[in-house]
């Protein structure tokens, strides 16, 4: 007999594959051109970025395979009952036979769906009027299998030309694309060909318009496949790892009208992301497509759309990005919080410049950004929160001390409503608002026990948010000087507080007031 | 776009490098913990089998592949940093 825990196995491969993924995108979009350049100069040829590519491939095919094993694990108990811990308990010839039919299928379902793609092909230079209803079929067979991933993953992966997939969007196919990216199985060149279409704009008329090519997409179906990724949480997220900076631009500017939802898919991705690591990384691609070297200004009148979704994805981003501590001494707890205080600081620099250029005569937005409203952002990501147990609780709790803490007015969007001069007491609040980044890591800290009250005692995080909340209120809004972390000789929370605030205004403050900031990410 | 010119081109290459050769380690480690947090150790009820194995015997040789590459990555940054010395010396 053989065991596995399935559940460990899914984790580990989703984890690694996606920053496989990741670190490929960074090689192909980055790496290379800078590779290519400096040998453009005259200087030797270097295949540096292709042995990389290679070696994170196969680190990403044999990761990927571990997904596979669990589930042969869980085809050998056939739906049973599993053991304790989602332990699994099996012969291991069960297992073989299991795995080796899961692949067989997956390969054949995938080939299959490739052949049908491959019926669109000689379609591609008839003109529309003449065979309209040609494409139709073929895209009614895809719907058949809008449930089968790796068929639909084999035949979006076989369109090679952007009037292709765009036929097969405009006449149903939306579910099937969804689906495809669920598998995690779709190629970069297709998600490079799915977020040119999203750049380009939608044009009137669609398939039953007797004027229009019956390839077009309407802005109905545009909208549908941003609302249907952002709704799947799964699709979203591969989708998501799968794109550049340069494609993130392309869709989010292509078609400003869109531009809010795809932050929701971003957002919707943001919220699956499992390690801090992952979080940064997916905040770092979206500030260099958003606001990166070269990127369109937004203007007030844009920010006002745009600022609700945008500040919800880096407030999720933010949360899950601090990671946990593990040296509780007092030097490594003050470490920890100038490492998360730089980070948070750094992540949202981009961001902040951005808001701030977009209006830098008005005082009060330069006074709001300066003095640390940096964590405003976390006013408006209530409904997603992190899958794992322990993040949920500690993402939970920060939210709800910062929304309570903070008053019920939205200050960054009252002042673009031309509220300016509503907050006089704009110190107090910036000093409210500093406290969203630090109350994560104040949760982060209780739930390894290792906060205590002014008497001395642990202060201990339930689960419940309505009671964590309070509990955070009461510690942020009490004497900070009182409280300590670490044990008798462990640090003061005020002096944490500090470590934490004053690296994360610095970062903020350096990109808006360097003309020519650009973060260590790009 | 400005061309790019021999030294700005080495520059950026060089920060690049640096940047690699950081990602390179934090797969590594992400990999490593990973494993030995969700699969455990080889005999682990966690993940037992042939294929555990496999897997183990796979993942060293990418781990040590991949070790291998930031040795390359540091030894390219080299070569960089000597075209970028060379350049700052006094022309005649």
């Amino acid at each position: 007999m053989v065991s596995a825990i399935p559940e460990n196995l899914i984790k580990y491969s989703a984890t690694c594959t996606a920053a496989a993924q990741e670190l490929q995108n960074w090689v192909r979009s980055v790496l290379t051109p800078a590779l290519l350049a400096y040998q453009n100069t005259g200087q030797p040829c270097v295949d540096l970025d292709g042995e990389v590519a290679v070696a994170i491939s196969r680190a990403y095919y044999t990761d990927r395979d571990v997904h596979d094993v669990a589930r042969a694990f869980q085809a050998t108990q056939h739906g049973g009952a599993l053991g304790p811990g989602g332990l699994v308990r099996a012969h291991e010839s069960d297992v073989d036979t299991a795995y080796t039919q899961l692949l067989a299928q997956n390969q054949a379902k995938m080939r299959a769906g490739a052949a049908l793609a491959a019926r669109l092909t000689p379609l591609q230079d008839l003109g529309d009027r003449d065979n309209p209803d040609a494409a139709r079929p073929i895209v009614e067979e895809l719907a058949k299998h809008a449930n089968d991933p790796y068929f639909c993953a084999g035949f979006f992966n076989a369109l090679t030309l952007q009037p292709l997939l765009t036929t097969v969007l405009a006449l149903g196919g939306i579910p099937a694309l969804i689906s495809a990216y669920s598998s995690g199985a779709v190629s970069p060149h297709t998600t490079a060909m799915v977020a040119a279409r999203i750049g380009i704009p939608a044009v009137v008329g669609g398939p039953e318009s007797p004027t229009s090519p019956f390839y077009r997409m309407t802005s109905e179906q545009k909208a549908q496949l941003l609302d249907a990724l952002a709704a799947n949480p799964s699709a979203a997220y591969h989708f998501a790892k799968a794109l550049t900076p340069a494609e993130v631009r392309e869709m989010f500017y292509g078609d400003r009208q869109y531009s809010g939802k795809v932050m929701a898919v971003l957002q919707t991705a943001m919220n699956c992301e499992r390690s801090p690591q992952a979080a940064r990384e997916l905040m770092h691609k979206v500030s260099l497509g958003l606001f990166g070297s070269g990127a369109p200004k937004l203007s007030n009148s844009d920010w006002k759309s745009l600022i609700g979704p945008v500040r919800a994805f880096y407030g999720t981003g933010m949360l899950n990005s601090v990671p946990a501590p593990t040296d509780f001494s007092r030097d490594g707890l003050e470490e920890w919080e100038h490492i998360a205080g730089a980070q948070n600081g750094e992540d949202l620099a981009l961001f902040l410049k951005a808001l701030h250029d977009s209006q830098p005569d008005d005082a009060l937005v330069k006074s709001m950004v300066q003095g640390g409203y940096v964590n405003a952002v976390f006013l408006l990501a209530g409904p997603l929160e992190p899958e794992a147990w322990g993040a949920k609780i500690a993402f939970s709790a920060a939210l709800g001390t910062v929304q309570s803490v903070v008053s019920a007015n939205d200050p960054i969007i009252e002042n673009l409503g031309l509220s300016a001069g509503r907050y006089p007491d704009t110190d107090g609040m910036n000093e409210k608002l500093a406290l969203g980044g630090f109350a994560q890591t104040l949760t982060l800290l209780a739930m390894r026990n290792q906060l205590r009250d002014p008497s001395n005692h642990l202060v201990h995080l339930t689960g419940d948010q309505a009671t964590d909340r309070n509990t955070l209120r009461e510690v942020l809004s009490g004497d900070l000087t009182r409280y300590t972390v670490g044990g008798t000789d462990g640090a003061r929370v005020s002096e944490l507080l500090d470590a934490y605030k004053s690296q994360e205004l610095e970062a903020g403050f350096k990109a808006i007031t360097s003309p020519h900031y650009s973060p260590p990410y790009e | 776009m400005a061309e790019t010119t021999p030294p700005r081109a080495a520059y950026w290459l060089d920060q690049q490098l640096t940047q690699l050769i950081a990602k390179l380690d934090v797969f590594i480690r992400l990999r490593t913990d990973q494993r030995k947090a969700l699969l455990g150790h080889p005999h682990s009820d966690n993940w037992q089998g042939a294929k555990r194995r496999n897997f183990d015997t796979t993942f060293k040789q990418q781990h040590d592949a991949l070790v291998a590459l930031k040795t390359a990555a540091a030894s390219l940054q080299k070569s960089v940093a000597q075209v970028l010395a060379d350049d700052r010396k006094p022309h005649h």
